[in-house]
This record gives structure tokens, C-alpha cells and sequence, in this order.
């Protein structure tokens, strides 16, 4: 599985809200949400980075979401990378 | 064990991701308790790396373990970016494994094909090196002039640095300029004429500070995410923050804008003369700051458009960027016609914003940043428009301050890096020179072991780019190597860049080598291809839009036979300069004999050893003082060299990039957020370039020291209108640029199955009312047309742009799409930078 992590930033008082939301998204986890800087913390879960991608994209459909702030992203199991046998 | 590592890696996730966001880590108990065992997942190292695309610079983080790169994360330790990436990311990595990358010199054997990948055969480096060489040397001894090199803010500093040394000291010539020319030289022009130095003053840490920012022509929630998403933050977290957003086109910047304000194409000069018009007229601008700082200027008016070949050398042309000094009277007498009504009468813009817009300048508490990039820099009067957001900032002293002054953002990873600051430019040397001041040669040839006046015959600057690819289509640059970009689907007016026009005929005739990473509307073009190492497959530095400078090691090998570009540049330096003498020595010794290899007759094996002497070399133009040579001191002194000063090679891998000037504070290497402001080193301000070139205690503890008599210039500039407006026949305006998913030219997000997936096809947007009076449909194929070639593409009326009524944007990134065909190339006639921007287009059911 590829496992990344990133954060969210949403307008005035929908980080809950969003947070709702983005919880029912496929391999996504929410582990924080920081009402006063309108935030989430989340890691996402997926068979491989263009799947990641994927449903990262979709993020911006939200309500109430501003940006999406990717931090970290572990691919080593993804199928791409496996056949190109990393950057080797 | 599988669920062991799932935890484990998200707990590493959600705990970086907590630093990064800057949230409290009270939730994050379990990830400290599971620390020790994270180690089994993580990456045997990282190595800090910069971001292959655009110009924002943010650091990446690449995980390797057992030799083969498992993750990429934000540096937390680059200070441009904080530990952020944007969504693109994801894909850094991805870009260097398209199934078609270019793994072998290719040599072409029918010419009749050129245009298409057709007629190449694979060849050894020894035959292509060979070949470039014989054709690079024939034709410079029939004609000096009808060689050039076209160079690219994507190269490396040093092989910026390289091509420049190889060029202007090898070749004494000075055709050689960079695709940075279409994207920053009305903003290297802008600072030039306003401060008599380039790149920026501030810092992105404005961007966490300011009360109001205005976008000038920028889409940054697009283009750069990550500084967008600095401004959020603070439009969020503090009341009353405002944001303007100035465009021909709504974007998804405009979203976040309290005010946006769709202006008719060009008038932006119109809209900044209203601004300051008001600030004087109303007494509103600050008077200590013009008695003590500044001075006023008017230039050459009236300058017509460069339509023909020959504009430069026209009365009006030759005169382009003359100016001169004017009393703050005259300067006031100026600017009184640009009243709120009659620029909003241009502008479309309603009074009342603009208004609102000149208050928020005339309030003293307020902090402004103004951002811009190519809306401002892609335009006929592009150094007048930067100059004139200079005036607005100089005039309310709203500048070199936190939280205040003007920002030019770049497009590209290395413009300023690369591009400018060793001066991959025609009329440019490193740091800052300019090849027709006899100082600044003089300089150049005193760091480059050159006899005194051994520079003199490139006292004359070169063919700008859009000059040297009409001399190559007029048959006058017979050789061409291009390197880190794609001309073949970024020059506007392609039909002739193409050869396909009758005054474009030169480009399939000549002899063009490209270097490149994987095959593109510029390889069809070339009789030499170059297989190119890219990005971490060799070592490597960026410099960014806020000065800093990245440095990034090699990390995995490239594929096939492909090199990193400095190796091709120096083995066609040691053919072509064979033979040749500066004074008793042989060229090639003197020049290059550093990073060359005699016992293996190759370039030093050790990439890393081979940068770092290049970048040392480099370096040593801005540390005069650290130089053996008196001569070098006091004319380094003379011409504050150190006002740039660069640090050592290795403290730019320690740091995870610094950002110039960089000065030497008790052992320790300090950046600079904000040029010409004194306060202490360490809390970012230029404290001991003051205390070297300037004086602590003026006004506002501000000191212009690099400006002519430490003041800038407010510079006169008016309205005038585009090289083509639309008309009866062509009804409509043109704008074209960039998506978020693609970067440039697609060549290599287009290579990223998803990426593509995400965004397959270029398509045009038009305004609904518009869409109906001509009867297309949306998904309806139409045709653009110009006077200059057409173009086939999908309409839309519900892109992620709403264009106004009159206005279509066609994105460029599509190598099936060539919009290009249609654009026009005349340019700024001071910065001769090209407007993509405008030019008068129909459209036609296709």
C-alpha cells in the first residue's frame, strides 16, 4: 500500500465538517482537527500513487476545502515502482 | 506483520504531517511510544532534494533503502517550503520513468523528415560530439554570428555557469539566451531600471505577515500551490485581511479574492497609473520616503511594436530603454490624466474597486505584498508594468519590510538561479555584470584568468531569443543548441519557428542540436539529440524566486547512455577550443582545465567534485574580498560584488539551502529575507550589506545601496495599447498559459499516466454568452485562428477559468495542440520578452 500524509485546510468553521466528509472517502483516515487554524490532519491509503492521487484530487470537491498539503509519501509497495524496481 | 508496518508508517505520516501543519502534538502519544520501531520502515536515508517543476523551490525529502527510492517528503529544514509539497508531489518522482526517455545520441540522416522523429539513426557520443563540434566550428569561422546556444531555467547553476563561460570566454559570443527570456525578463528589466539590481528584496515570510495582497496576472492557487496556501493560512487566521485579485480571466485564485477585478487586457498600466495618480493627487503617498529615498524618472514613449525583424535597430527601438531624470512635479503632471474614471472607462474595471484598491496602498498600517508572474512579465510593456508596481510601492514606502513589498514569482526552478544570476542571457555575465559596461568585463576577466581586454568583442549583447529564432528562420543562425527546454512548442508565431513559413525556412536548413530528456516538438526539430540526465540522477542546484539557493546530490544513475549536461558542454569545449590560445595557454586549460581530468583525457569522474568547482568559481565573482588578487578586491569592492555574496558549496547542503546575500556571522553562513533593511543579520535583515554599502538610521532603516545614488527610480510610464487588438475580422482576445496538473510543456507530467488521465486534452475556454452567438456546444471541436496560423481544440464554457465575454484562454501544454501557431511574437521592446497573453483571434466551428 502506498501510505501518505497531509493536511487539509478549509475555510472559517467547516474543518469539522469537512472532516465528516472526508472520513467516508476510501483510505482515508483523519487523525486531527485543529478548529482554530481550520485544519486536518489525515493519512491516506491506497493500492498505488496514481490512486492516491486520485482520491486526493477529489478532495477540492468538498465544501468548504482550500488546499490540500501534501507532506509525506511512502510508494515503496507501489506496483509502478516495483517494476521499474525503484529509481535503479 | 503487515499491519505492524501499516501502523507504523502511518504514524510516521501523521506525525510529520502534524510538524508540518504546525498543529499540536497532544494526539500523537502513540506515535512517540512507537518511534523506536518506526526506524524498520523508514528509508535508510534521505537526501534533500528541490523540486523538479516550478519556481517556488520547495524542498523534497528522498527516502532511499537498499539503494531504490521508496518515499518523497517535504523538507521540513528548507525554509522556502517548510516540510510542504503541493499535490504534483506526489509525481516528482515519477517523471523520470516514461517509457520513451531518450537513452542514446540520436544523429539525423534525412533531413527531408525533419519536423518528425522519423529519419534519426542511434549513434555513439564520440560520433555526436564529433558532429556538433565540426558544425559549431565551421560555422562560427564562416560567420561568429551564426552560432547560438539557447539555454533554460531549468539547467543547473552550474551548467548555466558552464554554458556561459563556453560561450562568452570560449566562443567570445554573446548569442546565447534562455527560455527564462519568455517568462522573467520584463521582471529582470523592471528591477533593473527601478533598482539597478535584480531579483526580489523580500521573502515568502511576507506572505505569513502582509494585510493585503494583490495578485497582478498571477493564477497562484494553480501555479504555486504551496505560497498560495501561506496566504489562506493568513486571509484565515487573521480578521481583515483582504486579497485583490487583478486578471484578464477568473481563476481558481479568484476564488479566494475579496475583490477581483477582470480588466481589459493591457489596461493593468492604466489601472497602476490610477493608483498612483490617486496617492498624489490625495496626498496619500509617504513624503519622507520620496525626499529621502527615491528619485523620478521619465523614459523613451510611444514605442510602437516589433512586429518586423528589424525593430531593435529602428529610431524608436534603438531608444527603447532610454531614460531620464524628472522633478516630482513634472512626474505628478504626469500620472493626473489616469483619474479613476477614465482608467475605469479603459479598464471595464469599476471605479469604486479601484478605489478600494488605491486606499488600501494610501493606508500607512497596512502591509502589502503584490504578487505577479507572467500576466505582467508575458506583455508588449512588461518592463513598464513591473516598473510601475515598483512606483506604487516606493511611493507609499511599502517595500523591503515584512509583510510589505513588491514580488516577482517565477515560473521556472531555476530563472533566477540559473538564468540570471550567472547570466545565461545575451547582454548579461555572472552576478549581476552586463557585457557593455568595460568594468564589469574587466571583473570577469580577472576571475576567469583572462588577459586584460580579452573580453572587449562581446562589449555588444547578442541576439535576444526571439531575435535568434528569427535569424535562424531567416537562414543567419546556422547553428543552434538548445538545452533544458522545448522551443519547438513554446516560441509564439510557430508557423514560422517551425520552418513551415516562408521566413522560417532557416530551422529545417540549419543545424540544430537538442538536448533533452525525452522526445518533444523540439527533437523533430533537431540533427543532434542529446540523451540528458535529469533531476536527481545527477548533482545538481536550483536557485528560487526569494534568492535561495538549493543543492541536491545525485542519487540514482540515469538511464541507457544518458549524461548530465555539464559533460556534454565541456567535451564540446575540448573540441572546439582545441588549438585556440588565451595568451600563451591553451583555451581549453584555462577555462575548463579545473574540472578536467588529464590522466583520463574526461571529465573529472566525481559529479560531485565537478560542481562544487563550478559553483566555487561562480561563488568567487560575489566574495571579492576573500580573493588573493587586489585588483579583484578593489574592483569587486568598487563594483559591490558581495551585495550577491554567495556561501560555500557544502553549506547549501548542511543548510538545505540559503538564501543570498548570505554573510559569514561568527563561523555560521546567515541568509537574508530583506535586502537594503537594517536590523540584525540573524533575524533576517541585510545588516552588513548596510553596514558595507549603506548607512544605518535613514528613514525607516532602509538603504537602497545598490540603486544610483542609493535611490531608486519612479519611472513615468503611460497607457499604451497592445501590439493587436481584436478587431471585425479577429474578434476576439487570446490568452494562453499554464493548469495546475501540467507543467510547462507537458513533457514531463504528460509522461504521468495519472496526470494525463487527470487532465488529457488542452481545451478552450469561452463564456458562455459567447459559446451561444456563435453556436458551439460545449465538447464542440472549433477552431482557433489568427493571422497567423489556426489550431484545432475542444470548447468549454465550464473550465476551471471563466474568461469575460470577448476572451478565450487555450492552455499550452498539449504537444497536440500547438496553440502556439496562432500567438504572436512581438515582445517588450526593453526586456524583449514576448506576450503571450494577447493577440486578436476568431473562432470557427471546426
Amino acid at each position: 500500500m502506498v501510505i501518505s500524509g497531509m493536511y487539509i485546510e478549509t475555510i472559517e468553521g467547516a474543518a469539522v465538517e469537512v472532516a465528516m466528509q472526508l472520513k467516508n472517502l476510501e483510505g482515508v483516515e483523519v487523525h486531527h482537527i485543529e478548529e482554530e487554524t481550520n485544519k486536518i490532519v489525515l493519512t491516506l491509503e491506497a493500492h498505488s500513487v496514481d490512486k492516491s492521487y486520485h482520491i486526493a484530487d477529489t478532495f477540492k470537491l468538498i465544501e468548504g476545502v482550500l488546499s490540500t498539503c501534501l507532506v509525506y509519501s511512502n510508494f515503496e509497495e507501489d506496483p509502478f515502482y516495483k517494476k521499474a524496481d525503484g529509481f535503479q | 506483520m503487515e499491519i505492524t508496518r501499516r501502523s507504523l508508517l502511518k504514524a510516521t505520516a501523521v506525525s510529520l504531517t502534524l510538524a508540518a501543519a504546525g498543529c499540536k502534538q497532544k494526539e500523537n502519544q502513540q506515535v512517540v511510544s512507537e518511534a523506536p520501531k518506526i526506524s524498520t520502515v523508514e528509508p535508510d536515508e534521505w537526501k534533500a532534494a528541490a523540486c523538479r517543476f516550478c519556481g517556488t523551490g520547495c524542498g523534497v525529502l528522498v527516502g532511499v533503502k537498499d539503494g531504490k527510492v521508496i518515499a518523497t517528503k517535504g523538507d521540513p529544514d528548507n525554509r522556502s517550503s517548510k516540510g510542504l509539497n503541493c499535490i504534483k508531489g506526489f509525481y516528482v518522482g515519477k517523471i523520470l520513468f516514461g517509457e520513451d526517455r531518450l537513452t542514446k545520441p540520436l544523429i539525423r540522416i534525412d533531413k527531408t523528415k525533419k519536423g518528425t522523429m522519423e529519419g534519426f539513426r542511434e549513434a555513439t557520443w564520440e560520433e555526436a560530439l564529433d558532429l556538433i563540434a565540426k558544425n559549431l566550428i565551421e560555422n562560427y569561422k564562416k560567420d561568429p554570428k551564426s552560432i547560438a546556444f539557447w539555454g533554460s531555467g531549468q539547467q543547473t547553476i552550474a551548467d548555466g555557469y558552464a554554458s556561459v563561460k563556453l560561450w562568452k570566454a570560449g566562443l567570445l559570443n554573446n548569442n546565447i539566451d534562455p527560455n527564462a527570456r519568455l517568462c522573467m525578463a520584463s521582471a529582470v528589466t523592471g528591477f533593473m531600471s527601478t533598482f539597478q539590481s535584480d531579483e526580489p528584496m523580500g521573502s515568502y515570510r511576507d506572505l505569513d505577515e502582509a494585510d493585503v495582497y494583490v495578485t497582478w496576472g498571477a493564477n497562484m492557487a494553480e501555479m504555486h500551490p504551496v505560497l498560495f496556501s501561506r496566504i489562506t493560512a493568513r486571509k484565515l487566521s487573521t480578521p481583515g485581511v483582504k486579497f485583490y485579485d487583478l486578471t484578464t480571466r477568473k481563476s481558481r485564485t479568484s476564488e479566494m479574492a475579496d475583490t477581483t477585478m477582470v480588466f481589459r487586457p493591457q489596461t493593468d498600466l492604466a489601472i497602476a497609473n490610477a493608483i498612483i495618480n490617486y496617492l498624489i493627487q490625495n496626498n496619500k503617498y509617504d513624503k519622507k520616503f520620496v525626499d529621502e529615498h527615491l528619485q523620478f524618472k521619465a523614459g523613451t514613449e510611444n514605442l510602437g511594436h516589433s512586429y518586423e525583424d528589424g525593430y531593435d535597430k529602428s529610431e524608436v527601438g534603438a531608444v527603447a530603454d532610454k531614460d531620464w531624470n524628472i522633478t516630482f512635479e513634472e512626474f505628478k503632471e504626469m500620472v493626473k490624466p489616469y483619474t479613476f474614471e477614465y482608467v475605469s472607462t479603459l479598464s471595464n474595471v469599476p471605479a469604486a474597486d479601484l478605489e478600494a484598491l488605491a486606499k488600501e496602498f494610501a493606508d500607512p498600517n497596512k502591509k502589502i505584498v503584490s504578487l505577479w508572474t507572467m500576466g505582467m512579465n508575458q506583455h508588449t510593456r512588461g518592463t513598464w508594468i513591473n516598473n510601475l508596481v515598483y512606483n506604487i510601492h516606493l511611493l507609499t514606502g511599502k517595500i523591503s519590510k515584512p509583510g510589505s513589498g513588491p514580488f516577482s514569482l517565477t515560473g521556472q526552478p531555476s530563472a533566477c538561479g540559473t538564468a540570471r544570476e550567472v547570466g545565461v542571457f545575451s547582454h548579461r555575465l555572472p552576478s549581476d555584470l552586463v557585457v557593455k559596461n568595460p568594468e564589469h568585463r574587466q571583473y570577469a576577466e580577472l576571475v576567469w584568468n583572462l588577459p586584460k581586454g580579452y573580453l572587449d568583442p562581446i562589449e555588444t549583447p547578442g541576439y535576444h531569443t526571439v531575435k535568434m529564432f528569427r535569424e535562424l528562420g531567416n537562414g543567419n543562425v546556422k547553428f543552434m543548441w538548445s538545452m533544458s527546454n522545448n522551443w519547438g512548442q513554446t516560441m509564439p508565431k510557430l508557423n514560422r519557428f517551425r520552418g513551415n513559413d516562408a521566413n522560417g525556412k532557416g530551422v529545417k536548413d540549419g543545424f540544430i542540436v537538442v538536448s533533452e530528456v525525452y522526445p518533444t516538438r523540439s527533437t523533430e526539430l533537431a540533427d543532434v539529440v542529446l540523451p540528458a540526465a535529469m533531476w536527481i540522477e545527477r548533482e545538481g542546484q536550483f536557485g528560487n524566486a526569494e534568492r535561495r539557493t538549493n543543492v541536491w546530490r545525485k542519487v540514482v544513475e540515469a538511464p541507457g547512455e544518458a549524461k548530465y549536461d555539464i559533460w556534454a558542454i565541456v567535451q564540446v569545449a575540448k573540441r572546439v577550443l582545441e588549438g585556440r590560445k588565451i595568451g600563451t595557454k591553451p583555451a581549453f586549460d584555462v577555462l575548463f582545465g579545473n574540472v578536467w581530468d588529464y590522466d583520463k583525457n574526461d571529465l573529472l569522474e566525481d559529479e560531485y567534485e565537478v560542481n562544487k568547482r563550478l559553483f566555487e568559481e561562480y561563488r568567487s565573482f560575489t566574495n571579492p574580498h576573500l580573493n588573493q588578487n587586489k585588483e579583484i578586491q578593489e574592483l569587486g569592492k568598487k563594483l559591490k560584488l558581495k551585495a550577491k555574496q554567495i556561501a560555500p558549496y557544502d553549506e547549501y547542503i548542511k543548510q538545505h539551502g540559503i538564501a543570498w546575500p548570505v554573510r559569514e556571522v561568527n563561523g555560521e553562513w546567515v541568509e537574508t529575507n530583506w535586502r537594503y533593511a537594517n536590523g540584525k543579520q540573524e533575524d533576517g535583515f541585510d545588516q552588513y550589506g548596510i553596514e558595507e554599502f549603506g548607512a544605518a538610521g535613514k528613514y525607516q532603516e532602509i538603504d537602497f545601496y545598490k540603486s544610483t545614488d542609493h535611490r531608486p527610480s519612479v519611472i513615468f510610464r503611460p497607457f499604451e495599447d497592445a501590439a493587436e487588438i481584436p478587431d471585425e475580422e479577429y474578434p476576439y482576445w487570446l490568452c494562453t498559459g499554464r493548469v495546475l496538473e501540467h507543467w510547462h510543456s507537458g513533457t514531463m507530467t504528460r509522461r504521468v499516466p495519472e496526470l494525463h488521465r487527470a487532465v488529457p486534452e488542452a481545451l478552450c475556454e469561452i463564456h458562455p454568452d459567447d459559446a451561444i452567438s456563435l453556436g458551439i456546444k460545449d465538447g464542440d471541436m472549433v477552431k482557433v485562428v489568427s493571422r497567423r496560423g489556426e489550431v484545432a481544440v475542444k470548447a468549454t464554457t465550464k473550465g476551471r477559468g471563466n474568461p469575460p465575454k470577448g476572451l478565450i484562454y487555450v492552455p499550452f501544454f498539449a504537444e497536440e495542440t500547438l496553440i502556439n501557431l496562432v500567438t504572436l511574437d512581438c515582445y517588450c521592446p526593453i526586456s524583449k520578452q514576448p506576450d503571450y497573453k494577447k493577440c486578436a483571434v476568431k473562432i470557427v466551428k471546426a
